[in-house]
Formats: structure tokens, C-alpha cells, sequence
């Protein structure tokens, strides 16, 4: 029982850390758990990885509203967040991203008993249409880009290149360079050289009237699980998808429907990895490279879930609430570098020289994306073109 | 859009190709000391090399131990334990 609180505690602290500090995402931790590959009870490793994941999930809002510094899932809450920044309310729309967060751990409620049921009998007929259905969506991708369609076509053609040259080669852990240049690094960069001094904040109790909560509710039920059982896809296109269809909600819901739909791509995954095997996010890709989950692994894995929840809501609102205090005396560009020189250690590590290269290139991409303004879920084409590839041939 | 940027970027995407189609796949070879079937997969190991092999195939083409083969494949990471994910065999009896 101890070294199960161990790993829980480990991992609401790694999952803090890689929350907070912009362009580290916990796929890295796992890359390099696996690199170091540790001789302990896989149960606490299963405990450990859920709750870093999942802690990151609520945490990794702050920096992206308090630095316009997001992660990958994380993207599109920038322009939102940010608008609060400038209004003294940053820690109002954290809460919000909280909300969204909390009501996924309950939605999952709801949803796991479809999973349960039905995924295993209805996935080989589903998985008929994913090259249809991923196909449709990159042609979204270009066709939301209004008046940026030629840019972003451009765009997903580089990605989708990379993407098929570093999915078909042996390079260690290929997505770490190519997904961290893609979101981290160019977002790092970008950040550094626009230097931008926040007001100080402000801290209010917050209250969210119950209907304001349907809209987003209903439209992360349906579209995570979706986004989660097709490959390639995941919590960026599923906001994509949901910012489209709550296109007349509010900002607050916006926010509500962000943090929901990040934090229940990522636990269904682990379902649809127990479920049919498939390995949809960073977590679940490393637990099955550690363990393979029966029934028996259920009871902790709901447990770790719902323990996460808890501790995790409680840490993000204090840190939040630090951060609103103490936004001006954090330096953010020297932050940035040292982060900047680790990423790049790391990837050495784990992806070698090779994984270098894949990484400059990622963040020559990235940059191009943010400079042209365009959605930047659009390089996740660099996997979903060869998923399709991959199904087609 | 800053041509300078896309000029660099195919640049790298240029020479990142060149060097993956230099350094693609792994080759080994060696003896066969063990084959174990497992549902579709069948799983070989060679003398000399504490590796395993791993082929999605229960097919194994009249292979036994103590044939002398050349493996080609890709290097991957499962349960903590580096795999050879075999693409191609050749026979060098």
C-alpha cells in the first residue's frame, strides 16, 4: 500500500512539473522511464504513469493563460486565456479549464459502459471508415483555415512529409522530437521574442450557473471518444471539432469545453488500450509497453482516476492563485532557455543526433504555423497522413 | 509566407531523408537456437545475440533451429525489453 501512495504522490509531483513548465509533456517522462527502463512492481509504474498524465491534464492550463505558453492539447485555449490575462481574471479562466476537467472524470462515468459493451464488437466495422473518416478530417482542417487554406495546405504537405519520413525510420522514440518541435519549441521561441509584461492579477470567487455547463458537457461525451478510438487524432482536434460546434457559446464555455475534452481523450485512452489494444496517447503507449491490462487492473485504475482528480483540482487552484500573485516576479524568457537547452539534451538522449535534426525540422514547421497564423492542429498531419497511408496500402 | 523559412525547412526535411534511408534497418545475423509460436507471432532467437526477434507471422517458411539466417528489421521497445520487429529474412545455407 505504500509504495502504491509513492508512485501517487510521484506522480501528482511529475505531473505538476511537466504541467507547468511549457514544452516538457509527459510523453517525454515516459520516453525516458522506458529508456531507463525500471525493475519495479509494474502496478505503481500503471499508478504513477495515470496519475502524471492526468495531473497534467488539469496543471498544464497555467502556463498556457498565465505565459501564452501551451502545450499540444493546449493550443487553442491561447487566444481565450489570454484575453483574461489582459483582463486581471487569468485565474478565473484556470477555474474555468478545471470545471471542464472535473466534469471529464465524470463524464467517464458515463461513457465507460459504452466502451465497455460496445467498442470490442463494433470496432472492426468501424475501423472500415477511418481512412474515410481521416481523410475528412485533414480537408476540414484546410477548409477551417479561412483565407489561410493555401498556407495551411502548405503546411500540412511539410508535416505530412516529416511525419512519414521519421514514422518509417528507426529512430527512438520518434515522436518526442517530432511533436515537441511541432508545439513546445517553436511555441517557446515564439514566446521569447514576444516579450510581454502581464497585469497584475486579480482573484475572485467564481460561480458557474448549472446550464452553462451542459453545452460543453454534452459536446465532450460525444466527440472525445470519437477522437479517442480513431488514430492520429486526439484532444487538439477534438477542441478543433468542439470549438467549431460551440461556434455561439461563450468564452467561459470555450474554456470549460477545453479542459474537459484534454482530460477525456486522455483517460478514455486508457480504456480503448485495455479495451482493443489500440494505443491512442503518450499513456497509453507507455503502459503497453509495461504491462497488459486485464479486468484485474480496473479497480486501480478508476481509483487512481478519481484520487487525481481530487488532488489535482486541489493543485491547480493553488498554483493558480500563486501564479496570479506572483506573475511579475517570474522571469519567463530565462525559463524559456534553460528549458530550450534541456529539450535539446533530451531528445539527443533518447532520439540521438538523428533526433535532432527531426526536432529542428518539427520546429521550423511549428514556427512557420504560428507565424502564418494558422490552427496548428494542422501538423498533426504528420500522423494522420501516414495512418491513412498505413490503412490504405 | 517568409520563403526563407520554407527554403530551410525543405532543406532539413532533405537531409533528414538521406540520412534515414542510410541508417533504415538494423541487420543481424546468426543461428537459430530458439522459435516459439505464439497465436500469429512467432518469436526467434539467435546464438550470439541476446535479442529477440519478433515476426507477426505464424508462417516461419520452413525455418528450424540451427538454420543459419540474416535478419532485417526494425528496433523496438516492448515492456521495457529492446525487439527486433522483423521485416525480412534470408536464408544462408
Amino acid at each position: 500500500m505504500f509504495f502504491y501512495f509513492l508512485s501517487f504522490i510521484l506522480g501528482l509531483i511529475t505531473g505538476t512539473f511537466t504541467g507547468l513548465v511549457p514544452g516538457i509533456h509527459t510523453n517525454l517522462i515516459m520516453s525516458l522511464l522506458v529508456l531507463i527502463n525500471l525493475k519495479i512492481n509494474t502496478n505503481y509504474l500503471l499508478v504513477y504513469s495515470i496519475t502524471t498524465a492526468i495531473t497534467n491534464t488539469f496543471i498544464d492550463f497555467i502556463p498556457s493563460v498565465y505565459f501564452g505558453a501551451p502545450s499540444e492539447d493546449t493550443l487553442l485555449s491561447v487566444s481565450p486565456g489570454h484575453k483574461y490575462l489582459l483582463n486581471k481574471r487569468a485565474h478565473e479562466a484556470v477555474i474555468y479549464t478545471l470545471y471542464g476537467s472535473v466534469i471529464a472524470i465524470i463524464s467517464l462515468i458515463f461513457i465507460f459502459p459504452f466502451f465497455y459493451f460496445a467498442l470490442s464488437k463494433i470496432y472492426d466495422f468501424l475501423e472500415l471508415f477511418f481512412p474515410f473518416l481521416l481523410t475528412l478530417t485533414i480537408l476540414f482542417l484546410i477548409y477551417n483555415s479561412k483565407g489561410k487554406k493555401i498556407k495551411a495546405f502548405i503546411i500540412i504537405i511539410f508535416s505530412s512529409i516529416l511525419g512519414l519520413i521519421v514514422l518509417n525510420s528507426n529512430i527512438t522514440q520518434p515522436l518526442l522530437p517530432l511533436l515537441t518541435g511541432f508545439f513546445g519549441l517553436s511555441q517557446m521561441i515564439t514566446s521569447i521574442n514576444n516579450n510581454s509584461n502581464p497585469p497584475v492579477q486579480e482573484i475572485k470567487k467564481i460561480k458557474i450557473p448549472k446550464k452553462e455547463l451542459i453545452s460543453p458537457t454534452l459536446t465532450t461525451i460525444f466527440l472525445s471518444p470519437i477522437c479517442s478510438i480513431l488514430p492520429g487524432l486526439g484532444a487538439s482536434q477534438a477542441a478543433t471539432f468542439g470549438q467549431i460546434i460551440n461556434k455561439n457559446k461563450s468564452k467561459k464555455q470555450y474554456l470549460i469545453l477545453l479542459g474537459s475534452i484534454n482530460t477525456l481523450v486522455l483517460s478514455t485512452s486508457i480504456f480503448t488500450l485495455f479495451l482493443i489494444n489500440k494505443k491512442r496517447t503518450g499513456l497509453a503507449s507507455f503502459i503497453s509497453q509495461i504491462i497488459i491490462l486485464g479486468k484485474e487492473h480496473l479497480l486501480t485504475i478508476f481509483l487512481t482516476i478519481f484520487f487525481t482528480t481530487i488532488f489535482a483540482s486541489i493543485l491547480t487552484i493553488f498554483l493558480s492563485k500563486f501564479f496570479a500573485k506572483n506573475i511579475n516576479k517570474i522571469n519567463y524568457k530565462k525559463l524559456s532557455y534553460s528549458i530550450i537547452i534541456l529539450i535539446i539534451f533530451l531528445t539527443i538522449l533518447i532520439s540521438k543526433m538523428i533526433g535532432l535534426i527531426v526536432l529542428i525540422t518539427s520546429t521550423l514547421i511549428g514556427l512557420m504555423t504560428i507565424r502564418e497564423r494558422c490552427n496548428r492542429t494542422i501538423m498533426m498531419s504528420s500522423i494522420i497522413i501516414p495512418t491513412i497511408i498505413n490503412y490504405i496500402f | 509566407m517568409n520563403l526563407k523559412l520554407i527554403l530551410t525547412t525543405l532543406f532539413f526535411l532533405i537531409f533528414l531523408t538521406t540520412i534515414v534511408n542510410n541508417t533504415q534497418e538494423l541487420t543481424y545475423s546468426g543461428i537459430i537456437k530458439r522459435i516459439t509460436i505464439k497465436e500469429e507471432v512467432t518469436f526467434l532467437e539467435l546464438e550470439n545475440h541476446n535479442i529477440q526477434f519478433v515476426i507477426f507471422t505464424k508462417d516461419i517458411l520452413n525455418l528450424k533451429i540451427k538454420d543459419q539466417i540474416k535478419i532485417t528489421g526494425k528496433e523496438e521497445i516492448y515492456k521495457g525489453n529492446k525487439q527486433i520487429i522483423v521485416n525480412e529474412i534470408y536464408s544462408l545455407k
